[in-house]
C-alpha cells in the first residue's frame, strides 16, 4: 500500500487494506447508504394501492411507513453531520466471511433442486471444509447426524413437510 | 391464590420438569459457546416451541433465558470470551482469577451469585408483574403508544455516542414490521408482489439471520486468532470469607439488575456492566478490580441473572419487552397465539404463574447442574468452530424454513444475516432492530387508535397525564446523560487548566 493510500485511510477512517471509500468517513458512508434506502422505500410507498378517502379511518396505509422513513432520513443526516475523525475505523470484509456467505448463497440456489435436507448435508460439509476441518470423516458424520436429527424431529415427529430432495429414497 | 398454586403445580409434573431441565441444559451449553447467545438460541428454538403447549413452550424459553446467562460466565472465566454478551463484565475479573489458578472458585461464586440474583428477581416478578398489570388496565392506546416509544428509545438513549445509530436501527425494525397487509385498510405494503410477504416478514428468519448468520460471518473472519483456554479442575463452593466479601456486591447486583431489567429494553448486559462500576465504587478493595477480584465476578453475575426476572415484568404485564431475549420470548408467545399484557393476568393466570415457577426452577437447576457438571460444560467450549458453526447454520435454516415452509423466508434469513453483519461493522447494534421489529405493530396500532380517539389532533396526546409523565421521562433520559457528560468534560477541562495555566495560551500559540 502506498503512503498516499495510508494517508487517505487515516483521513477517512478506513482500515488499512480497506476497499475504496470515495474519501468518506464510515459514518458518512453509512448515512448516505441509509439515505438511498430511504429514497427507495419512500418511492415504494407510492406503489401502495389507493383506498377511497371515505373508507379510511385515521391515517392511511402509507402514512406510518412514511413517518418512520422520515425519522430514519433525519437521523441519517445527524449521522453524516456528526461523522468525523472519531469514527471507528471499519475493517475490510474478511475473505473467509465472503466465502462463507457465498457457500450459503449456493445453499439457497441448490435447496429447491436437491431438497432442503440434502442441501443442509452439502452445506455442512462445504462450510466445514471451508473453515479448515482437518478430516473428512468426522465432518461427514456430523453432517449425517445433523440431517438425521432434523429428519426425525421435524419430518417424523412434528410432521413438517421438509423437501428431502435426493435423499427421498433414503428416508422415504 | 388458586392460579398461583395451579401455576406452581407444574413443578410436580415430570414432563414439565423435563422441559425445564432441557431448557436449562440447552441454556447453559449455548451460553458457554462463544458467539451463541441466549437470544440467538431462543430465536433458533422458536419453531420447536411452537409445537409444544403454550405453557411448555414459554417454560422452555424462560428456563433457557435464565440458564444462558450463567452459561456465558463459564466461557468468560475460562476463555476471556463471554459466551453470552451479558457475561462480558464477568470476564474482567473472572479471567484474571483463572490466570491465578482460581477458575473453580470464580465459577463457584458465579453459580451462587447467579442463583441468588435470579431467585430475587423472580420473587420481584411474582409481586411486581400483577401490580403493573393492574395499573396497565387503567391506561389506553395513547399511554401504550408512549410506553412503546420508551421501549424503542431507551436502549438507544443510553447508548451514548452510539445513540443515533441505535435509534436508526430501532426505526429500521419498525419499518420492517410494516411489511404486509395494513390491518385498517387491507392494503399491501412493501410486498412487491411476493405472496409470502402478505402476512408480513416472519420474525424467526429475521432473528436467526441477524443473530446467528451475521455472527457466523464474524467468526469466519477470526478463525485463526489464537485463544488461551484455562483448564478447569473442579468447581469450588465459595468459602465463608468469600461469601462475606461478596455479599455486598451480590446485594447491589441483585437490586440494580432487577431495576434495570424492569426498564423497557435494558437487559442483562447493561445491568452487569453498570453493576460492575457500582460494585467497584462501593468496594473496600478497589485495587483488586481488574486483577481478579471475587466481588467483580459476584456482582455482575447477580446482576445479569436478576435482570432476567426484571425484564419479564414489562414483557408479561405490558407486552413491552424488557430485553432482546425477552423480545424473542414475546415473539414466541405471539406465535403461540398469546398476547402478553394486563388481560393475560385475568384470562390465563395459570400460564403466567407457570412461567414464574419454571424460572424459579431453572435458577435452582443450573446451580445444581453447575456444581455437578461444570467440567463437562467447560469442555463444550472446546468444540471446534468448523463442526459447531455449520450445524448452527443448519439449525438456522430449519428454524427459518419450518414455520411457513417457504424458501422466501430462507432468502430473508440470509439477507438479514448480511445486513446484520454490515450493520455491526459500522457500529449499528442488532438489539434495537429486534425491539423495533417486535414493537413496530404495537406502535402503529396504538398511534392509529389514539389518533382516531383524538379526532386526528396530535396535540391531544399532551392532555393525558400519564403520557406527559412518560414523554417527560423520555426527554430526561435523552437530555440528562448529555448534561452529565458536558459537565464532566467542563470539570476535566477546568482541572487541566488549573494544573497547567499555560494550556490555553499554548493552544492559541499552536
Amino acid at each position: 500500500m502506498s503512503s498516499a493510500d495510508k494517508d487517505l485511510g487515516a483521513k477517512t477512517g478506513a482500515a488499512p487494506g480497506a476497499a475504496p471509500t470515495l474519501g468518506l468517513r464510515p459514518d458518512a458512508r453509512a448515512g448516505l447508504v441509509l439515505h438511498a434506502f430511504c429514497a427507495v422505500a419512500f418511492a415504494a410507498t407510492f406503489t401502495f394501492e389507493s383506498v377511497p378517502d371515505t373508507l379510511i379511518q385515521g391515517p392511511g396505509a402509507a402514512a406510518f411507513p412514511r413517518i418512520v422513513i422520515g425519522v430514519i432520513a433525519a437521523l441519517s443526516i445527524v449521522l453524516i453531520v456528526r461523522s468525523g475523525s472519531n469514527d471507528e475505523p471499519v475493517e475490510p470484509v474478511h475473505p473467509m466471511s465472503m466465502a462463507t456467505a457465498a457457500v450459503q448463497g449456493l445453499f439457497m440456489v441448490a435447496a429447491p433442486f436437491v431438497g432442503v435436507i440434502g442441501a443442509i448435508f452439502l452445506a455442512i460439509v462445504a462450510l466445514g471444509r471451508l473453515w479448515a476441518a482437518p478430516r473428512w470423516l468426522p465432518l461427514l458424520i456430523t453432517a449425517a447426524v445433523t440431517v438425521s436429527f432434523v429428519y426425525i424431529l421435524f419430518v417424523h415427529f412434528l410432521h413438517i413437510p421438509i423437501p428431502l430432495g435426493v435423499l427421498e429414497g433414503l428416508f422415504g | 391464590m388458586d392460579a398461583f398454586l395451579s401455576g406452581m403445580s407444574i413443578l410436580t409434573d415430570p414432563i414439565m420438569l423435563l422441559v425445564i431441565l432441557s431448557g436449562t441444559l440447552v441454556g447453559i451449553i449455548v451460553g458457554a459457546l462463544p458467539g451463541l447467545s441466549g437470544a440467538t438460541t431462543a430465536a433458533l428454538v422458536l419453531p420447536i416451541t411452537v409445537t409444544m403447549t403454550p405453557i411448555m413452550g414459554v417454560a422452555f424459553l424462560g428456563s433457557l433465558y435464565c440458564a444462558a446467562n450463567f452459561g456465558g460466565s463459564i466461557t468468560a472465566i475460562l476463555l476471556n470470551a463471554p459466551g453470552d454478551p451479558s457475561a462480558s463484565a464477568t470476564a474482567f475479573d473472572g479471567y484474571q482469577m483463572s490466570k491465578q489458578g482460581l477458575a473453580g472458585k470464580a465459577l463457584g461464586i458465579s453459580a451462587i451469585a447467579s442463583t441468588i440474583g435470579g431467585i430475587t428477581s423472580v420473587i420481584v416478578l411474582i409481586i411486581a408483574a400483577p401490580a403493573l398489570a393492574r395499573f396497565a388496565y387503567e391506561i389506553g392506546p395513547p399511554e401504550y403508544f408512549a410506553l412503546a416509544l420508551i421501549g424503542l428509545s431507551m436502549l438507544a438513549l443510553v447508548g451514548g455516542e452510539g445513540a443515533t445509530k441505535n435509534l436508526i436501527s430501532g426505526a429500521i425494525g419498525v419499518l420492517i414490521a410494516t411489511v404486509g397487509l395494513d390491518l385498517t385498510t387491507g392494503v399491501e405494503r412493501f410486498t412487491f408482489g411476493i405472496p409470502d410477504l402478505t402476512d408480513g416478514v416472519g420474525i424467526v428468519p429475521i432473528l436467526t439471520g441477524i443473530f446467528a448468520i451475521s455472527e457466523m460471518f464474524f467468526i469466519a473472519g477470526q478463525l485463526h486468532e489464537p485463544v488461551e483456554h484455562f483448564k478447569l479442575k473442579k468447581i469450588e463452593l465459595p468459602t465463608r470469607a468469600d461469601m462475606r466479601k461478596s455479599a455486598k456486591s451480590i446485594a447491589i447486583g441483585s437490586g440494580l439488575g432487577t431495576v434495570i431489567g424492569i426498564l423497557p429494553a435494558l437487559g442483562a448486559t447493561a445491568a452487569a456492566l453498570l453493576t460492575y462500576g457500582e460494585v467497584k465504587r462501593w468496594s473496600h478493595y478497589k485495587e483488586e478490580f481488574g486483577k481478579g477480584a471475587i466481588e467483580g465476578v459476584a456482582g455482575p453475575e447477580a446482576a445479569n441473572n436478576s435482570a432476567v426476572g426484571g425484564a419479564m415484568v414489562p414483557t408479561l404485564a405490558l407486552g413491552i419487552p424488557g430485553s432482546t431475549t425477552a423480545a424473542i420470548i414475546l415473539a414466541g408467545m405471539l406465535v403461540q397465539g398469546i398476547r402478553p399484557g394486563p388481560h393475560l393476568f385475568n384470562e390465563q393466570p395459570t400460564l403466567l404463574y407457570a412461567v414464574f415457577a419454571s424460572m424459579l426452577a431453572a435458577n435452582i437447576l443450573y446451580l445444581i447442574l453447575g456444581f455437578g457438571f461444570a467440567k463437562l460444560f467447560a469442555r463444550v467450549t472446546l468444540i471446534p468452530a468448523h463442526y459447531l458453526w455449520p450445524v448452527v447454520f443448519a439449525s438456522s435454516v430449519i428454524g427459518a424454513y419450518a414455520p411457513n415452509q417457504s424458501m422466501v423466508e430462507l432468502w430473508i434469513m440470509l439477507g438479514a444475516g448480511i445486513i446484520g453483519y454490515m450493520m455491526r461493522r459500522y457500529g449499528f447494534s442488532a438489539a434495537p432492530l429486534v425491539m423495533g421489529l417486535v414493537l413496530g405493530t404495537l406502535v402503529e396500532e396504538t398511534l392509529k387508535q389514539s389518533l382516531i380517539l383524538f379526532d386526528q389532533n396530535w396535540l391531544m396526546f399532551f392532555t393525558r397525564p400519564i403520557v406527559d409523565i412518560l414523554f417527560g421521562l423520555l426527554l430526561a433520559a435523552a437530555v440528562l446523560p448529555r448534561i452529565v457528560r458536558w459537565r464532566r468534560a467542563r470539570t476535566a477541562h477546568a482541572l487541566a487548566r488549573s494544573s497547567n495555566p499555560n494550556l490555553k495560551e499554548g493552544r492559541s500559540n499552536a
